[in-house]
């Protein structure tokens, strides 16, 4: 017979998603803010940047700002000069959409501190970095090249008890780039919400 | 409304007792349900978590796919002596939302967990409480936190009843993975892209879902069909790892089927030829092993007895040597590999975890010593010529030789084995082949240059004393056997070993001056005790000291996830190189102080007795085989493997490194 009977796919995508892997150059983007600004990844070079997928009704992401550890993270590097951007891929009439204003509001509400909060309605720079959760953590080293995706910790679980027992692994990731360690593990698996394309 | 509140009660008492009714949760229904209301000692049953989801909703598989996540069942039982395993996952479906996919369940499912019961509980029933932790999704996501609990008798002797779940259990019977595992193979491709064929029937259907891994991307899978056979083609994200597992689907109209598997990378010859080599370098050191200690009488008193001999005679007496090497290391290949397709783990060293083994390896030393000293003699005629015998006497010293010898790993080895069991059939022969020509180097040496043996000192007045003296380290071997049945069988079943031994000395001394009756009546006296010491197993518990936190399935979690940093010692009695390592290295104050110093927990995990958790547990590290040493530093830090020969000094090189970075 021949070869290929029938070639089947289970499903046809109609996006193609491009994953990132480690040590490859992480793809600029340029998205707006919620402070009115235009943000692009290029400009922060030389420094370390963060990508914090973010949907504020997610109970995953809630777990991370209801107990404050996402907030306490934000501040603690930011103040040590990394760029923090939490990005929003959430599409218009999808759970956690926002509009500027409403992105505004949130950060007050939530007393967060990153350096920015992104808007990324049409999904583009999400499906860039293959980002499939909320949260979802990426780390891009100030080579410009992507160190860490993944996992915030290892306790998939949206419990705050959770948190007590959790190993850091996205902390320790971007600790260990910024002292010149080897990161142990840079490629861990997500948990939390589907990002709403 | 009053009739909302009166529901809202009712489900309220509900969730105290165990009861059949449902209670409602976000958008489902659950309830724990029990696949027997009793149960046995000795047995194992399981207690599931019934879901009813509502249309639309969905809940997750273990690895949930993109996003999303796996339910968090957890047991908790009022009384002692209960054993649990992980959760079981019936099969799941694919459920897009382009262009993430996740794997889970639409409509009902039942999340099942296996409890046993030990030996001797004197309670008559047990309260399970069940802490739940599910995420239900449409497009948004729900968390679920409940608890159920539920009250189970406890029978002493009689088997353990049905309960009214009954009909869920039937329903989900066949939804579960089989218990035999199933092994395939991966190719990579160009676009480094990993493809896993399988052959097909024509009219069944295959379907794929991996476990959890960062670096495979779920969607799309690709599938072909062509003839005969069905290949997966997954896109990866990363460097795929050497060995996955993953669940086959096999749908044939209506029936499902599916397995557990595990994909690994197709061997390569470079790949086989390094643990070819690795086992044959491991076998030819395993000669100088303490674990040799045993035979060492047997062996040399077979060299020296073929000292002077022509040189044929040398060349065919040490192949006959060889020959019972090698067959032995094949019929464990055998044995492993059977019992592998039979979903069970068999660890190296497996012989000596039989009672039986033991018993009988005892009797068969005390008969050899015996006979060194000259006490008797094997003075019956096989109808075969003097020569014949002598061979096939070479023939079991080898076999004897792997079977005594052969527990405890020597460096390489363990590499080498842990490699072989993750192969197909072919290659673990393969393996086990070559672990037996480095293990019989010697002998083939002495075949091939029969004058290194020429050039000993004959036979002669001296060699028969030789012998005699060679009957120490065998009786020293007949101790240590005996202390391994003492961990396995206890107190009362050694004593009984210990009659079956003496009236087998008696036997032998006494059966051509006595009537044969007599030696009958000896015989069935001495078969009767070691049966009944076959029988009359006691538990005898190893215990921890002040050194050592022992290791129990129970505990598990406390133990091996609690404290950072710990070192694991995988060790049983009748490993002596591990007997040789706790005495040279763990009882050194060197390290006690170093440990205490640095605050490792120091667990020990005996692995003496055949337990199959165990030995999934060595496995996890790939590798079949103890001694194993593991550190670990911290929760995320990479297992480190120490060597299976220690010292104080190198045990603390290898482990200086990882509390130096920290600082």
């Amino acid at each position: 017979m021949k070869i290929y009977l029938y070639a089947m796919l289970f499903l046809v995508s109609t996006h193609t998603s491009f994953a990132v892997s480690n040590n490859a150059k992480a793809p600029n983007f340029k998205l707006s803010g919620h402070d009115g600004k235009t943000y692009s990844l290029s400009q922060f070079k030389g420094k370390h940047v963060v990508l914090e997928w973010y949907n504020d009704d997610c109970p995953y992401v809630d777990k991370h700002y209801e107990s404050s550890n996402m907030q306490n993270l934000q501040k603690e590097f930011t103040k040590k000069g990394v760029v923090w951007l939490s990005i929003i891929s959430s599409a218009p009439g999808k759970q956690g959409h926002v509009d500027q204003e409403g992105a505004t509001k949130l950060v007050k509400q939530r007393q967060s501190a990153p350096t920015a909060v992104l808007l990324d309605p049409k999904g583009v720079v999400g499906r860039q970095y293959n980002a499939q959760t909320t949260p979802h953590m990426y780390v891009i080293a100030p080579s410009g090249k992507l160190v860490y995706q993944g996992a915030i910790d290892d306790k998939p679980s949206a419990n705050p008890k959770s948190l007590k027992t959790a190993s850091p692994w996205f902390k320790n990731a971007l600790l260990a780039s910024m002292n010149g360690k080897k990161i142990e593990n840079g490629s861990t698996s997500p948990y939390g919400c589907s990002v709403k394309y | 409304m009053i009739r909302y509140i009166f529901l809202l009660i009712a489900f309220t008492l509900g969730s105290i007792a165990y009861s059949s009714s449902y209670k409602q949760l976000t958008h489902s229904r659950a309830r724990l349900v029990l696949q027997q209301s009793s149960i046995a000692e000795n047995e194992t049953i399981h207690v599931g978590l019934h879901i009813k989801i509502d249309p639309l909703w969905h809940v997750y598989w273990k690895n949930p796919g993109d996003s999303g996540a796996a339910p968090i069942i957890t047991l908790e039982f009022s009384e002692q002596g209960f054993r649990k395993g992980d959760i079981l996952y019936p099969n799941p479906k694919r459920i897009v939302a382009e262009p993430l996919v996740t794997f889970g369940y639409e409509d009902e499912v039942l999340f099942l967990i296996p409890i046993t019961a030990k030996k001797g509980i004197e309670k008559s029933q047990m309260t399970v409480k069940m802490n739940v932790e599910y995420l239900i999704c449409k497009v948004e996501c729900l968390p679920v936190f409940t608890e159920f609990e539920a009250v189970l008798g406890v029978g002493t002797q009689t088997p353990g009843k049905p309960s009214d779940d009954t009909k869920i259990f039937a329903k989900f019977a066949d939804r579960f993975p089989q218990s035999r595992k199933k092994t395939l193979n991966y190719m990579i491709d160009s676009s480094q892209n990993i493809k896993i064929k399988i052959p097909n029937d024509d009219s069944a259907t295959y379907d794929f879902f991996p476990e959890q891994y960062p670096w495979i991307v779920y969607h799309p899978m690709e599938r072909f069909i062509e003839d005969g056979e069905v290949t997966f083609k997954i896109t990866t994200k990363g460097p795929p790892e050497d060995t996955f597992s993953g669940l086959l689907v096999r749908s044939k109209g209506k029936q499902k089927t599916s397995y557990e598997v595990l994909v690994r990378k197709e061997t390569g010859y470079s790949q086989l030829l390094y643990f070819s080599l690795l086992a044959l370098f491991g076998g030819l050191i395993l000669n100088l092993m303490p674990c040799v200690f045993p035979i060492l009488g047997i062996k040399m008193l077979s060299i020296l007895k073929q000292a002077r001999g022509s040189r044929v005679s040398v060349r065919i007496h040490s192949l006959c040597f060889v020959f019972g090497i090698l067959a032995s290391f094949l019929l464990f290949g055998v044995t492993i590999s059977l019992m592998k397709s039979f979903g069970q783990v068999l660890g190296w060293g497996f012989q000596l975890q039989s009672p039986l083994v033991i018993a009988g390896l005892s009797l068969i030393f005390v008969a050899i010593a015996l006979n060194f000293l000259g006490l008797w003699d094997l003075n019956i005629s096989f109808s075969m010529s003097p020569q014949k015998e002598g061979m096939l006497a070479e023939f079991l010293s080898g076999v004897l030789a792997v079977v005594v010898a052969s527990p405890c790993t020597a460096p390489f080895m363990g590499a080498a084995l842990g490699f072989a069991v993750t192969q197909s059939i072919p290659i673990l022969m393969a393996i086990f082949l070559s672990l037996g020509i480095g293990f019989a180097m010697p002998f083939l040496i002495f075949a091939a240059f029969p004058s290194i043996v020429n050039s000993l000192p004959g036979s002669g007045p001296w060699l028969l004393k030789f012998k005699k003296w060679m009957a120490l380290p065998l009786f020293l071997t007949v101790v240590w056997l005996s202390y391994i049945y003492f961990s396995i069988q206890g107190f009362v079943s050694l004593l009984l070993l210990t009659l079956s031994i003496a009236v087998l000395g008696l036997v032998l001394l006494t059966w051509k001056k006595n009537n044969k009756w007599v030696t009958l009546i000896l015989l069935v006296v001495g078969i009767t005790t070691t049966t009944a010491s076959l029988k009359s197993s006691s538990q005898g518990e190893v215990v921890g000291d002040d050194f050592w936190h022992l290791y129990q399935q129970d505990r598990h979690e406390i133990i091996l996830q609690s404290a950072y940093p710990i070192f694991i010692n995988f060790t049983a009695t009748w490993c002596i190189t591990c007997q040789v390592n706790e005495i040279s290295t763990f009882r050194s104050e060197k390290i006690r102080k170093f440990f205490k110093e640095k605050n490792v927990k120091a667990v020990k995990v005996d692995w003496t007795k055949k337990q199959e958790h165990i030995a999934k547990l060595i496995q996890s590290y790939g590798r079949i085989s103890v001694p194993l040493y593991i550190f670990l530093a911290s929760a995320e830090s990479k297992p480190k493997i120490l060597p299976e020969l220690l010292s104080p000094d190198m045990v603390i090189n290898e482990l200086q490194p990882f509390f130096s970075e920290s600082l």
